[in-house]
C-alpha cells in the first residue's frame, strides 16, 4: 500500500531499479508489452514534456498492482498505467463491448448478456476462449443463527456473487449469523463497485458507477460499522481506489470475510469444522488481496477449518476482472493462467474472487470456490 | 486479524526474512510487515560470510571472525557460526533453493557479472561456484543485455590467469529482439533448451570439452534446475550461471521460494506501510492495528526510506546517509516517521554495528547475526549464539 497519490509532479520518485518489471506477470508472456516502468513512470515523464503518444498495448495490464506494491519509491506506478490507459481510449469496434464490461452491474442483472453465441462474441470482441459465467446451482436454505443483540454487518454482495455464485452468498450469510452477526445484504440492488472501469481505463465511467454504490452504502444501517467483503477487487478498490482516486467513501471500515471470519469466528465454530475429515486444499491468494492486504489469512482459515493447505504459487492468474474475456486479451490470460502448478486435477482451490475463480477452474481444471463456501460445507460435514 | 499471537517482523529483505525463519525454526507465530519487496532481487541469490580483508580474499572465513573480527561487537564461535547457517541452511533446501546439505567449512570462487571471480560462502546450485579457479568456457547469448562475453572472458582471465573460451549462442529471432533477462528466462521456462542444446553441440570447439560451461543467468524463473540440468546431460560437462545486473533472477527464485516455504510454514504477509509501533501497537498506514506479541525491525532499507540501526543505537537514515542521532528513544524514531512510544523491539540489518558489507563482503553474515540476536532478545536469551 502506498501513501502517494497521482498528485506526483513534483516528486517523480522512480528510481529505474525496474523491480517493477520483475515482478509484473505480463511482461513475461506478453512480446508486445514493454512493462509497467516503461508505461508508467516512463510514459508519465514524456507526457509532462508535452508529448501525448500513447503505447498500443497499455491495454494489456491486467491492473494487478503487483508492480506498484514492489515499488520501493511508493511511484503509484499501476494508478499511472491506469491512467495511461484512460488517455488511450479503445476502438469504436470494442465500444459495445466495453459499454457493458464496464458495468458489470448490468450482466448481474442480465446474465444472457454474457451469453451470446460464439459467432457474435467474436464480432463484439468478446474471447471465446475464456469459460464465460453461468447462474450456478440455486441457492440453499440458509439456517439463520442470530444472537439475541447482535453486531450488525454489511455484506457487500458484488454483481458476480449476486448472479452466478448465489451459493457463496448464502454461505456467507449463513456463517456471519453464526457467528452472532446480523446480516444485512447491500447493496439492495445490483450495482459495481467501479472497479472494471477503473482498471479498462475508463475513470469517469468508474466514478459514476461507484458513485450510485456509495450512495447505497450510505442508506445502510450507521450500526453497521463494519462492511464484509466477498471478492478482493471489490475489497481493495472501495478502501483504497474510492478515496485516493475517485473521491468516494464508504465510511466503513472494510473487511475481507477470511480476514473476518478469523476475528469473529468462535473456538466452537473451528472445532466444527475440525470434526470433518482433513482436507487437502489449495490456495490462490488474488493478486488484488495480495496487494491491499498481504498473504497468508487465507491459509490461515483453510487451516483453522480443518484443511491441509498449498499455495498455488501463481503471482496473477489473468482473470482480472473482465480481462479474460476480452478477445485481445484472451492469450495473455490463459497464458498466465495455465502457468504449470503441480495442482492435482479435480483438488479445491480456496480464491476470493469469483472471475479468478472460473479462470483457474478452466486453465488448472480444478474446482475453485471461495472460502466462505467451503467453510460452510466444512462446518455442515462436522455438525452431521 | 489473527496476527496478535505473532512476533512482527519489519520488512521482507534478507534480514527479515532471517529473522521469520529462525522463529519459524522455534515454532514462534511470525508476521512480516512489508511496504515493498525488499532487495533480494538486487542480489544473484548469494551469501557472503566475509569475503574481503582489506583488498585481499579471504578463504577462511571463521578464522577471520575468530581472531580478528571485522565488528568488534560481532563475537560468535565456529560453532555458533555453524549452527545459524546451518538452521538456515535447512530452510532453503526444503524450500527447494539449491544449497550445499552441509554448511561450508570455507568460501568457495563465484563470478561477479563483469566475469571477475570473487569469493562468497552460500550461492545456489544454479550459479558457477568451484573450490579451485580453473578454465571455463563462457557462452554469450546475442542480444540479451549485459551478456557481454568477450569482456567478461578478458576480465576472468585478467584476474585469476585461467583461461577462459567464448561462444556465442544466436537465439531464434524473436528472441534476439528481447534485451531484457526477464524475457528470456520466460522463453526458457516455456520453450526448454531444445535450440539452445542443439546448436551448442554444433558450436562448441574440441577445445571446450572438459571445461565448466557458464551461461548467463536467465535459466528460467520456475524450471531453472530441469533446464540446466538437461543442457548438461546433452553437453555432456557441467553447466552453471553467471549472474547479471538487478534485477538479479537468482536473487528473485530465491525469494519466491523461500516466501512460499515460510508461507506453508503458516508465516502471514501483510502488505502496507509501518507509521506507529508505540504501546505495544503496530500502526499502519491503512488503519490496521494490532499488538504484536514482539516486534523486530528489519527495516535496514538498502533500498532507501529504511533506518540503519547499531547496535550502539546510532541510526542513519539509508535513503540520504544522514545520521538520525540515538534511534532508541521515542523522538528519534519520531523523526523518522516510526514512532515508538516506549516500544520494545530488536533490530536486524546488513547495515547494524557499523558494518559495511559492500566493503567487507560481510552482509550474509551480518544478517545472519542481527537476526539470530534480535531472536534471542525477543526470546529473552542474552543473545549468546546458541
Amino acid at each position: 500500500m502506498k501513501s502517494a497519490s497521482l498528485d506526483w509532479a513534483d516528486t517523480d520518485q522512480c528510481l529505474k531499479c525496474n523491480i517493477c518489471t520483475a515482478e509484473c506477470p505480463v511482461y513475461r508472456v506478453d512480446a508486445a508489452f514493454p512493462g509497467p516502468k516503461a508505461l508508467g513512470p516512463d510514459w508519465y515523464r514524456r507526457m509532462q514534456a508535452g508529448r501525448t503518444e500513447t503505447h498500443p498495448h497499455v491495454s494489456d495490464c491486467t491492473f494487478c498492482q503487483l508492480c506498484e506494491a514492489a515499488c520501493p519509491a511508493d511511484v503509484p506506478v499501476a494508478h499511472l498505467i491506469a491512467w495511461h490507459k484512460s488517455r488511450a481510449g479503445e476502438p469504436w469496434t470494442r465500444r459495445l463491448r466495453d459499454l457493458v464490461l464496464t458495468h458489470p452491474h448490468w450482466v448481474a442483472r442480465w446474465p444472457r448478456l454474457m451469453a451470446v453465441p460464439r459467432p457474435v462474441a467474436r464480432g463484439l470482441g468478446i474471447s471465446t476462449r475464456s469459460v464465460r459465467p453461468s447462474a450456478g446451482p440455486s441457492t440453499p436454505p440458509a439456517r439463520r443463527h442470530v444472537a439475541a443483540a447482535p453486531r450488525r454487518v454489511g455484506l457487500l454482495v458484488d454483481c458476480y456473487s449476486r448472479a452466478f455464485d448465489r451459493e457463496t452468498v448464502a454461505a456467507a450469510e449463513a456463517l456471519l449469523g453464526l457467528w452472532g452477526l446480523a446480516v444485512i445484504p447491500v447493496p439492495g440492488d445490483s450495482q459495481c463497485c467501479g472497479a472494471a472501469a477503473y482498471a479498462g481505463g475508463q475513470p469517469e465511467t468508474a466514478k459514476r458507477v461507484a458513485g450510485a454504490m456509495e450512495r447505497s452504502l450510505g442508506a445502510l444501517s450507521p450500526e453497521a460499522e463494519t462492511l464484509v467483503t466477498l471478492n478482493a477487487t471489490c475489497d481493495a478498490t472501495i478502501r483504497e481506489e474510492w478515496p485516493r482516486y475517485l473521491g468516494l467513501r464508504s465510511g466503513r471500515n472494510v473487511v475481507p470475510f477470511t480476514e473476518m471470519a478469523l476475528e469473529a469466528a468462535p473456538p466452537s465454530f473451528w472445532e466444527t469444522c475440525r470434526r470433518a475429515p482433513v482436507e487437502k486444499v489449495w490456495v490462490h491468494t488474488t493478486c488484488r488481496s495480495r496487494v491491499a492486504r498481504g498473504e497468508g489469512a487465507l491459509q490461515q482459515l483453510a487451516q483453522e477449518g480443518g484443511g491441509a493447505p498449498r499455495s498455488l504459487g501463481l503471482a496473477c492468474c489473468g482473470a482480472g476482472g473482465s480481462y479474460a474475456f476480452k478477445a485481445e486479451h484472451e492469450a495473455v490470460a490463459h497464458d498466465l493462467g495455465s502457468v504449470p502448478t503441480g495442482i492435482d486435477p479435480g483438488a479445491v482451490l480456496l480464491t476470493d474472487s469469483g472471475t479468478c475463480a472460473l479462470h483457474l477452474g478452466q486453465l488448472q481444471a480444478v474446482r475453485a470456490r471461495h472460502p466462505a463456501w467451503w467453510l460452510y460445507r466444512r462446518y455442515r460435514q462436522g455438525s452431521a | 486479524m489473527r496476527w496478535e499471537a505473532a512476533v512482527a517482523v519489519v520488512g521482507r529483505g534478507p534480514a527479515g526474512l532471517a529473522a521469520a525463519t529462525f522463529l519459524t525454526a522455534a515454532h514462534i507465530p511470525v508476521v512480516v510487515v512489508a511496504d515493498g519487496r525488499g532487495t533480494l532481487e538486487l542480489w544473484s541469490g548469494e551469501w557472503h560470510f566475509l569475503s574481503r580483508e582489506g583488498l585481499e580474499p579471504v578463504s577462511d572465513p571463521y578464522a577471520v571472525w575468530e581472531h580478528r573480527p571485522p565488528h568488534p561487537q560481532v563475537r560468535w564461535s565456529r560453532d555458533a557460526w555453524g549452527v545459524w547457517w546451518g538452521r538456515l541452511l535447512d530452510a532453503w533446501r526444503a524450500a527447494g533453493i539449491p544449497v550445499p546439505e552441509r554448511v561450508p567449512s570455507r568460501n568457495c570462487w563465484t563470478l561477479g557479472s563483469a566475469g571477475v571471480p570473487r569469493p562468497t560462502f552460500v550461492a545456489a546450485g544454479w550459479q558457477y561456484q568451484t573450490q579451485e579457479l580453473e578454465p571455463l568456457w563462457l557462452v554469450g547469448f546475442s542480444g540479451l543485455s549485459d551478456s557481454l562475453v568477450d569482456w567478461q572472458a578478458a576480465e576472468y582471465e585478467a584476474a585469476c590467469g585461467r583461461d577462459a573460451g567464448v561462444s556465442v549462442w544466436e537465439p531464434p529471432a524473436e528472441l534476439q529482439r528481447e534485451g531484457s533477462p526477464l524475457r528470456w528466462a520466460a522463453y526458457f521456462d516455456r520453450h526448454g533448451v531444445e535450440d539452445l542444446a542443439a546448436d551448442l553441440r554444433r558450436a562448441l570447439p574440441a577445445e571446450s570439452r572438459g571445461r565448466p560451461l557458464v551461461l548467463p543467468q536467465v535459466m528460467g524463473f520456475r524450471h531453472t534446475e530441469a533446464l540446466l540440468d538437461e543442457l548438461q546431460r546433452r553437453l555432456d560437462r557441467p553447466v552453471a550461471e553467471l549472474p547479471l545486473g538487478v534485477p538479479c533472477l537468482g536473487g528473485w527464485r530465491w525469494q519466491q521460494r523461500w516466501e512460499s516455504w515460510l508461507t506453508d510454514q503458516g508465516v502471514g504477509w501483510i502488505q502496507g506501510r509501518v507509521v506507529q509501533i508505540g504501546d505495544g501497537r503496530i500502526v499502519l498506514d491503512d488503519g490496521r492495528t494490532w499488538r504484536p506479541a514482539g516486534v523486530i525491525l528489519a527495516t535496514g532499507g538498502v533500498l532507501g526510506g529504511g533506518i540503519a540501526v547499531g547496535v550502539d543505537g546510532q541510526a542513519v537514515n539509508t535513503a540520504t546517509g544522514d545520521p538520525l542521532g540515538m534511534a532508541l528513544t521515542a523522538e528519534d524514531l519520531e523523526a523518522v516517521g516510526l514512532p515508538a512510544r516506549g516500544a520494545g523491539y530488536a533490530t536486524a540489518g546488513r547495515s547494524l554495528a557499523g558494518c559495511q558489507p559492500d566493503r567487507e563482503g560481510d552482509g550474509g553474515a551480518m544478517n545472519v547475526w542481527s537476526a539470530a540476536q534480535a531472536v534471542a532478545w525477543w526470546r529473552g536469551g542474552a543473545g549468546s549464539g546458541s
